[in-house]
């Protein structure tokens, strides 16, 4: 029993470090900021910002690839320009994160690239469920454990007999 | 037997913890984002191998209750139990991380559609099926109606499995079929990956849950309650 | 047995008879056509005018008209046969693009126009990132158009 509870807690701890790296890995790699983030801190360095695409925002220049478009989110705009591939993906009201930098001279986002779709919390609210399928496992190797246990002390332990 | 479940089974659990661990990294962090769905295609790495692993278990439980059937062999019984018990985790899984995928892609929790509701029939049947070994007092009865309502209700697998491309539905065809893949390597990694590290942990639970559910006739044969109606 | 496991017994094969039944017979033998599509909604009697319907079909390129400050979206849907205008208000999905399937739930007037507060995006089987949808590579799969009429 002692090593049963050993290796469960090493595999405890082991997904405990998972979550943690993760976590870190989130944190530094994938947290988008808000644009009324963006506004109010002027982050220096690339940063990911998430917003929706203002209704009718969008201007495309025709002779530049770039384009125009304003994010709003926690009641704050934001002026993007964006330019960079994948372009089509561009929808007014649809919440997407910018990749890029603060433009702090002119007062606006510069863009290179886009990622949709960015619904962490439901890609998490998927994964959880390996939470239920570790405990489920946990509770039935322990019965097994005690009911070995139990047969061992009932002296009637003898599962050679019958050849099964 | 039993001994050799408990001999191996350690094998299965280690090979599948490892698969799992290493596909975990390749699915969320190192895969990239899909085209069309972005970043919620990672939920694809769990919800693929949760459906294919209920898929699987069913499966078991059907060619387990045929064998029980025909040899009579309580420790097949207690096999396909174990996998008809595996197999409502998994499937309710599969719904589960199922619905999560279908909120932000196809905008909704739930819908009608010939896939769906094929899928939520095999778990109505294997819940039905662990209520009925429940309810029957005697054993070999209890196991003998058990397994015919499992083979009765393996009609829905290949009506599950084939929905897709039968139908019209929301759910997205075959991605693997006779047309050939249709998932680029470096997604298709994680995947696999993931599907076995699934299918050897499956294997390992059952090997558990069969132990479990042998010992425990066993004790309860051997303190004489069910005594002369338990074949051991 | 006793008699409680009985009314146990006899209580949880009536839920899941009824389960299965709602499902098989009630529910998905109607949904055994889960959408209709535009060819025909088209030739649809007045019967259906007004009745709650889904309509499976792709979004037109360069169809799609967002009304400013509003939640409101016109587009039209076609099976590659027939082309429906279809009035759309809320929040699409994030999947919802022109040149994309989509299956919009609501009804048909008389106008011939499809008025609808629901969509919900249809996407193909196949998984690629981005580089490679860029470098256009094609895997083989079901062609969405297909897949609408069959």
């Amino acid at each position: 029993m002692k090593g049963f509870y050993l290796r469960w807690t090493g595999l405890l701890l082991v997904g405990i470090w998972i979550v943690a790296v993760g976590a870190q890995y989130y944190y530094r790699e994938v947290r988008p900021l808000t644009p009324e983030q963006v506004a109010r801190e002027h982050p220096a360095g690339s940063v990911r910002m998430i917003g929706m695409v203002e209704a009718g925002s969008m201007v495309k220049e025709a002779a530049s690839t770039q384009i125009q478009l304003s994010l709003i989110g926690n009641g704050q705009r934001i002026p993007v320009v964006y330019e960079g591939n994948d372009q089509d993906s561009l929808r007014d009201i649809k919440t997407l994160v910018v990749v890029g930098r603060w433009d702090n001279t002119r007062q606006r986002f510069m863009a290179q690239k886009i990622n949709l779709i960015p619904n962490y919390g439901f890609i998490t609210a998927a994964y959880l469920v390996m939470i239920p399928m570790a405990l489920f496992l946990f509770v039935m190797e322990r019965r097994v454990r005690l009911l070995y246990n139990e047969i061992k002390l009932s002296k009637i332990y003898e599962p050679e007999v019958g050849g099964l | 037997m039993i001994r050799k479940i408990r001999k191996y089974e350690g094998w299965f659990g280690a090979t599948g913890a490892v698969c799992i661990a290493v596909g975990l990294y390749f699915g969320l962090a190192a895969s990239p984002p899909d085209s069309y769905q972005g970043e919620v295609v990672r939920i694809m790495y769990v919800h693929v191998p949760f459906a294919s692993t209920s898929m699987t278990a069913y499966g078991v439980l059907t060619v387990a209750s045929l064998w029980y059937l025909w040899k009579r062999d309580p420790l097949i019984d207690n096999l396909a139990h174990a996998s008809a018990g595996i197999g409502v985790f998994f499937t309710s899984g599969a719904l589960y991380t199922g619905s999560i995928w279908g909120k932000p892609t196809w905008n909704t929790w739930w819908t009608w559609d010939a896939r769906l509701v094929s899928f939520t029939i095999l778990l109505l049947i294997l819940i039905g099926y662990l209520m009925l070994r429940t309810f029957i007092e005697d054993k070999e009865r209890e196991s003998r109606y058990a397994a015919i309502l499992a083979i009765v209700g393996a009609v829905d697998l290949p009506i599950v499995h084939f929905s897709v491309e039968w139908w019209r539905t929301l759910h997205q065809p075959l991605s693997i079929s006779q047309r050939g893949v249709a998932i680029a390597g470096v997604m298709l990694y994680p995947l696999i990956l993931m599907s076995v590290g699934f299918y050897l942990l499956f294997t390992y639970m059952v090997g558990v849950r069969t132990q479990m559910l042998y010992l425990k006739q066993l004790l309860e044969a051997k303190k004489g309650r069910l005594l002369g109606e338990v074949h051991l | 047995m006793s008699k409680g496991k009985k009314i146990g017994l006899v209580f949880s094969i009536l839920v899941i008879a009824g389960g299965l039944f709602y499902l098989g017979l009630g529910q998905f033998g109607k949904n055994l056509v889960y959408f209709f599509t535009p060819s025909e909604v088209i030739g649809f009697n007045q019967d259906y005018y007004g009745k709650k319907i889904r309509v499976g079909g792709m979004v037109v390129q360069g169809s799609m008209q967002v009304v400013p400050n509003t939640l409101k979206i016109s587009f039209r849907l076609t099976d590659g046969a027939a082309t429906i205008p279809v009035d759309f208000e809320g929040i699409p999905p994030d999947l919802f693009k022109e040149g994309k399937g989509a299956v919009v739930e609501g009804f048909w007037d008389t106008q011939k126009r499809f008025h609808s507060n629901l969509i919900m995006a249809k996407h193909s089987e196949d998984y690629m990132p981005i580089e490679m949808k860029q470098a256009g590579i094609q895997f083989p799969k079901k062609d969405l158009l297909k897949t609408l009429q069959q």
